[in-house]
């Protein structure tokens, strides 16, 4: 339709404006203003140079000059003439865009720009500059790498600091505290004191372990008088497993860590643990950190190499890149395909190299030298990588653990028992008839209860037996009225039928999931049964053998004709043929990516597909590539390629950014705030100096971070007190000079790990799945809700994750989401934390253990008090507060009657676990 | 001996910065009236995201309580009236067919099944599946021009709450929470009764990156019994093992602790901040009992609502409960008729079934919200994540169609009786007044006296709001 408006309007060309090719600043800056952003939002879409749409390319000057040359931007001097103001503004039959009419003031703008004689900069105002290849766009600040680009903080190499000199020597021992201590000083400040052991003690407890320490640890640590005391702490802190626990968490959340899918279907990625517990492993193992960081990218292609000593490990790996978000019902294929990719772009680029590059999926970064080429050519890489095994079907892809044959071995079996049981429901799906039988029972089951004698007298007769008997589910029946028997009766008709609802949903789910067990190496659980506890009238009616509504096999087969019924039974006996032989051991499998086919990729303008603009080569950003250039792509995607060029010594962001990431783990705060952030948007480091020296230091230590580790912990800067006055509290109200150690709040696991180590509850088993499903839930099944922290005792960091319904606590204290690269949580304080310290079934359960255990071990109950303390505060009480524990026991229990000494000590150890002191490390 | 001999006096606010006392004020200590707090919060930033705040202008609603149809009520088979489809039964759609989601098994257009009457003294149209909320046609203003871009419910549900379904973003009550902050410090500001756990589950009523105290609180879920819920209607609400005077004797030692370990800290305001969330909570857990029981309702108000019978029971119970927690002045309310309403077969069955629970309840809570004087600063939204296709699905149902369907708002300042926008002859496109999910959000947070331009959030490094990029109020369904 308007390709042919255009060849009207083409022959009376010659009365339209002549485009003018020079053009004034002025006029330049009315098409960027105006025209640039509409053509390329609204229009590009279509109007490219690849789809034509209507004949018209509207995506670049050149092509814009044509399109001028046909008269579509009619006279100067009578802009509401031309046929695209007349498009724009819906008064023609051409009504663009179709999405609908754009704002008045969009309009407006482009009217000022066709009065002005539609300018279009010349070429050379324009052309694509290296690096940009959008040809046309919006800002043209990019792609380009200035001097000072290369300038900038965190882009420069990374270089040794020389240790700076100060004057409190005395105080500075290491070099971390010159550092710092440089800074106080030029400040006017002081370091605090040391911390007290004890203190001390907690701290480091916390910070390596996750837990607090115990009593004999405390009694340990005060007893060794020797200079080295604090240092076999820190080792024995690092030598521990809980260790691993405790910082493979803050690392997981980095890498967005989760058991499902999330998005629009939630369903679980029944592997994605085994990536988990690799993290745990890792650190425990204190695994290089250049090594973990090239296996998580490629641990795949390196375990192809039998020379890389990585195995199936390296296929665990990647499971970062496997266990995103994923929108499994989405439509649009190749959107799925790039969201996808957009993703792990995001997750790659936040925690290896602290950049957000996301934004220039659709435009250049507007701040950083990252431009729309520099995201695609990280695409190209990840599109090559295969994450679905089936994109429309949304199946995401899991790898066997074990060789090949054996994983085929497994599956086939399971394939063609379920193949046979398909058979079996294509003559009768015994399900289905029951639930059509069932459906036509339901409508009526008020008028069976009621006696409606036009019913059929069997059923009647069924139901009447059942509503003779003394089941309890019918108390409610027994105790009508001739009032109100009638409103019972639709009662239960209701009940039914929301029983009916909910197990329909449940057996569906499940027999989904159930053919998809072979190809997740497991074996399908139970059906879903109905709770006779919970649904007692649904199940006494419709699946008890003598219900009134109970439908057998035998009878649903008799309805059948005689001949496939035979044919039925045979397959009967065929599939219990089969259920005898099938494999009872499960396959370990892992969610992981692998190498897909090599895809060329092009820059897609506006982040649209349909869209394709210059051919970009699968590697880094351009700005990375002043310090390390990157190597020629040799696998499929160059995966490879990447991990090892990130880690290279030349590239100073990684190490920057994980020493960074360490130092915050034991500071609350980074030196760099923004731990995925340190482009331009992110803010500047407090100590840029220290964060260098820590950055080559853990380069120079073989990148270890329980060196790392080492190194802070036994500097002066960490074993400070968190005490400070009134002056540092002026001059740096945020302790960004660290002058006095921080006040720091428990991170949700910590709080709940503690709480079950002071009851003696708590599970150190490691490692392992505690959901055993696949597929997802009923759509209002209570199981789509990650699993309630209060139903096991295992470590926090074993819980599942469903991504849609993260457990309520987690929410609660700041767990983020589970979805998006998180480096750092942040801490608020609200009441709804208030009532689950106050109520919780679990903090009352650990308090009661707790104090049945110091009841039992002390008799006195000046005892008592202290041995709660060092249990809780890991600390010993003083006098006033050892008098006031006592006395409010003795107080409880002269008020009230049914509390006796057992309860009172219940709850003034609930009473000290939820106090201030416990949940703050100082 | 005496416990209160050892409860170190809680310091004079004087010692406190007046960020300490401003939080303290706002956890509902009675020294300070709102109009200080409001002073006092213009005068100085607060830390505190559910501080009350002032609108960017006059706002026609104080509250929203969003009523949602979850799996997509067909919108040309309740107040889209399709004639084109009666005449035209079983043809072949005369236009190209936009990506739908069970593709392969669509057929020709459906007329629909029911009759559509003109109501009340406005004659908007309205079919016979909703008859009660026929009745209440003068109060409505009906959008007839929603569009969305979500083809599957996940993507589309993420959508409607927080207006993508990209990326992970907060929902639009926690940013009118985040913008207004709330005046009931006793309750949590957003609240969503029976939400769905499927399609988004909890992303689509939380704060995303906003402060977690913006979040929804979830009043049970979809598939949970009313009695259920109401043993304990926010997680964590109850304790079981001390009354609330044994338990008020102990919250008082934790605070004696608390206040001594203080005396070390004088410093740090976070330490008098948790201690008043303590104080918080524990009225929390008085005034949440007594909101969640509907017991003291007269007999007549069960009965308006449908309490009365099966099938209305459960959505009753939620439409009382929202009347209930917006008298509360609770700020965003939202009740959902779970995942229901997705018929791709036996449209007029289901859909009777479905409309049969929800009629009364809907109409009970709009004539009931007007007679206590609720409805003129009360936006009441009902809206499903989609329509359906006018096209049938296995011969009797129909697809989802988010590219024009129909929702509906009344009270708090929209238009009564009115209808807005249209669809295209056979109620496939939005055709005038087109509504963009962006749009609704920004005329929603408009109603509520808040510019969707200027409600933004500081977020790794950029600003963002609900809107993302888009959106325009649609100032025409204001009266």
């Amino acid at each position: 339709m308007i390709l042919r408006r255009i060849q009207v309007v083409s022959a009376v060309a010659f009365l339209s404006v002549a485009p003018a090719f020079s053009q004034t600043p002025a006029q330049v800056e009315l098409f960027e203003k105006y025209a640039r952003p509409v053509f390329m939002e609204k229009c590009a879409g279509c109007h490219n140079e690849k789809l034509k749409s209507g004949g018209l390319d509207l995506t670049s000057t050149d092509a814009l000059r044509q399109v001028a040359g046909s008269g579509i931007f009619g006279e100067a001097a009578h802009p509401e003439k031309s046929v695209l103001l007349k498009a724009l503004a819906y008064e023609d039959r051409v009504r663009m865009p179709p999405q609908g009419k754009l704002p008045d003031a969009t309009i407006e703008g482009i009217k000022e720009w066709l009065t002005a004689g539609a300018p279009i900069p010349g070429a050379a105002t324009v052309s694509a500059e290296p690096g940009s290849g959008t040809g046309l766009r919006a800002v043209a600040l990019r792609g380009k790498i200035t001097e000072e680009d290369k300038k900038y903080w965190a882009f420069k190499p990374l270089v040794k600091p020389d240790v700076p000199a100060v004057k409190n020597t005395a105080w500075a021992g290491t070099a971390i505290d010159k550092f710092i201590l440089a800074k106080l000083e030029g400040a006017g400040l002081q370091p605090a004191a040391p911390t007290t052991k004890t203190t001390l003690l907690r701290r480091a407890t916390f910070d390596l372990t996750g837990l607090p320490p115990t009593e004999k640890e405390l009694a340990d640590f005060l007893a060794d008088k020797s200079p080295k005391a604090f240092e076999k702490v820190v080792d024995r802190l690092l030598a521990s497993p809980r260790y691993g626990e405790r910082w493979g968490r803050h690392w997981l959340d980095v890498m967005r860590y989760a058991d499902s899918t999330g998005s629009d279907e939630d369903h679980r990625y029944p592997h994605a643990w085994r990536y988990r517990d690799y993290v745990i492993d890792a650190f425990n193992a204190d695994m290089p950190y250049d090594q973990f960081v090239r296996e998580q990218l490629a641990g795949d292609i390196l375990a192809a190499d039998p020379n890389s000593n990585t195995g199936y490990r390296g296929v665990v790996a990647t499971g970062f890149l496997a266990l995103g978000k994923k929108a499994l019902a989405q439509k649009d294929l190749p959107l799925k395909r790039y969201d996808v990719v957009d993703d792990q772009i995001e997750v790659t680029a936040k925690a290896f190299m602290g950049l957000t590059v996301n934004c220039a999926r659709c435009h250049d970064h507007k701040f950083d030298p990252i431009a729309t080429k520099d995201y695609y050519q990280l695409a190209g890489v990840f599109a090559s990588t295969t994450s679905y095994a089936k994109l429309a079907e949304g199946e995401p892809i899991q790898t066997p653990l074990v060789p090949a044959e054996k994983f085929e071995t497994f599956r086939k079996a399971w394939t063609d028992y379920l193949d046979v049981e398909k058979k079996i429901a294509k003559i009768i799906d015994f399900d289905k008839d029951a639930k059509k039988a069932r459906d036509a029972e339901e409508a009526n089951i008020a008028r069976y209860m009621l006696g409606d004698q036009t019913l059929d007298p069997k059923k009647l007769a069924a139901w009447s037996a059942y509503l003779k008997s003394d089941a309890p589910e019918l108390a409610k029946w027994r105790a009508a009225t001739d009032a109100n028997r009638k409103e019972i009766a639709q009662q239960y008709q209701e009940e039914f039928r929301r029983g009916a609802y909910q197990y329909d949903q449940d057996l569906s789910w499940w027999k989904g999931a159930r053919n998809s067990y072979p190809n997740s190496g497991k074996i399908a659980g139970p059906r879903p049964a109905v709770s006779k506890v919970k649904d007692p009238f649904f199940y006494a009616v419709w699946l008890d053998p003598k219900g009134p509504a109970y439908r057998s096999k035998d009878e649903q087969i008799a309805t059948l004709q005689p001949e496939k019924a035979t044919e039925l039974r045979a397959l009967m006996a065929q599939s219990a043929t089969l259920e005898k032989t099938l494999p009872t051991e499960e396959i370990p499998m892992a969610s992981a990516v692998r190498e897909g086919e090599a895809v060329k990729q092009h820059v897609f303008l506006r982040g649209d597909y349909h869209n394709e603009g210059d051919e970009v080569d699968h590697t880094p950003p351009m700005i990375l590539r002043v310090n390390a250039p990157a190597l020629p792509v040799k696998t499929n995607s160059g995966r490879l390629e990447l991990a090892n060029w990130i880690v290279d010594s030349r590239n100073p962001l990684p190490a920057r950014v994980m020493a960074n990431r360490i130092w915050q783990g034991h500071f609350g705060d980074g030196i760099v705030r923004t731990p995925d952030n340190f482009g331009r948007l992110g803010e500047r480091p407090s100590n840029p100096e220290l964060l260098d020296y820590l950055a080559t230091s853990f380069m120079e230590n073989g990148w270890s971070v329980k060196k790392m580790h080492r190194l802070i912990m036994l500097s002066n800067t960490y074993q400070m007190s968190a005490e400070y006055d009134a002056v540092k509290k002026e001059k740096d109200p945020e302790n960004r000079l660290l002058s006095h150690f921080p006040r720091l709040r428990l991170s949700i696991e910590q709080i709940r790990d503690s709480y079950l180590a002071i009851g003696g509850d708590l599970d150190l088993k490691m490692g392992g799945t505690l959901d055993p499903g696949v597929g997802t839930d009923g759509e209002t099944s209570a199981n789509r809700i990650s699993m309630n922290p209060e139903a096991t005792t295992r470590r926090s960091v074993y819980l599942p994750l469903r991504r849609s319904n993260l457990p309520t606590l987690w929410m609660l204290f700041d767990f983020g989401d589970a979805t998006t690269p998180d480096g750092k949580r942040s801490a608020t304080t609200v009441s709804t934390q208030a009532l689950f310290v106050l109520n919780s079934p679990l903090v009352n359960r650990e308090a009661q253990a707790l104090a049945e255990r110091v009841m039992a071990a002390s008799k006195s109950d000046q005892q008592r008090v202290e041995s709660l303390y060092l249990k809780i505060l890991n600390r010993k009480p003083d006098a006033q507060e050892i008098e006031s524990g006592m006395a409010y026991v003795k107080d409880l229990q002269g008020k009230w009657k049914d509390i006796g000494p057992q309860k009172a000590w219940q709850s003034y150890s609930h009473a000290l676990m939820a106090s201030n002191e416990f949940i703050y490390i100082y | 001996m005496d416990l209160k001999n050892f409860i170190t006096k809680a310091p004079r606010t004087s010692q406190f910065s007046r960020r300490a006392m401003l939080r303290a004020a706002g956890c509902g200590f009675g020294f300070m009236g709102l109009e200080s707090v409001l002073a006092q919060a213009a005068s100085m930033p607060s830390t505190d995201p559910l501080t009350p705040k002032a609108p960017h202008f006059p706002a026609t609603a104080k509250r929203v309580i969003f009523l949602f149809m979850h799996g997509g009520p067909s919108s040309i088979d309740s107040f889209d009236p399709k004639p084109y489809l009666d005449a035209n039964d079983g043809k072949p759609l005369p236009i190209k067919q936009p990506l739908t989601f069970a593709q392969g098994k669509t057929g020709g257009l459906m007329k629909s099944p029911w009759q559509f009457k003109n109501r009340g003294q406005s004659g908007i149209p309205i079919s016979t599946l909703f008859p009660k909320i026929a009745e209440c046609a003068d109060d409505l203003c009906v959008i007839r021009s929603m569009v969305g871009e979500g083809v599957d419910h996940g993507a589309a549900l993420l959508q409607t709450f927080t207006g993508t379904f990209t990326f992970t973003r907060p929902s639009m009550g926690s940013w009118a929470l985040y913008g207004l902050g709330t005046e009931n410090r006793n309750l949590p500001g957003y609240i969503t009764i029976k939400p769905a756990l499927s399609h988004g589950g909890a992303k689509n009523w939380s704060s995303g990156f906003l402060p977690g105290p913006v979040q929804g609180t979830a009043i049970g879920h979809a598939g949970m019994q009313v009695s259920e819920i109401q043993k304990e209607p926010i997680e964590y609400l109850i304790n079981q093992g001390l009354n609330r005077e044994q338990q008020r004797y102990e919250l008082d030692m934790i605070q004696a602790i608390n206040r001594k370990h203080q005396e070390l800290w004088k410093y740090d305001d976070e330490l008098e901040t948790r201690i008043q969330s303590f104080e918080m909570a524990f009225r929390m857990q008085a005034e949440a009992h007594k909101v969640f029981d509907v017991t003291g309702e007269s007999e007549a108000t069960k009965k308006l609502y449908g309490l009365d019978e099966p099938k209305t029971a459960d959505f009753g119970w939620q439409c009382l409960l929202a009347r209930r927690l917006a008298e509360s002045d609770v700020r965003f309310i939202q009740c959902t008729h779970s995942y229901k309403w997705d018929q791709h077969s036996d449209l007029f069955e289901k859909h009777n079934e479905n409309a049969a629970e929800v009629d009364k309840p809907i109409a009970g809570l709009l004539q009931d919200l007007k007679a206590r004087g609720l409805l003129k600063d009360t936006l009441v939204i009902w809206a499903g994540e989609f329509g359906r296709t006018p096209i049938s699905e296995s011969g009797n149902g129909r697809d989802h169609n988010p590219y024009g369907y129909t929702i509906w708002m009344a009270g708090g300042g929209v238009k009564p009786g009115f209808v807005y926008g249209a669809t295209d002859e056979f109620g496939y496109h939005a055709a005038e007044n087109r509504m963009h999910i962006h749009d609704f959000h920004a005329t929603v947070l408009a109603a509520m006296g808040l510019d969707h331009l200027r409600l933004t959030y500081k977020y790794s490094g950029r600003d963002f709001r609900l809107t993302d990029t888009a959106g325009n109020v649609h100032r025409d369904i204001f009266a």
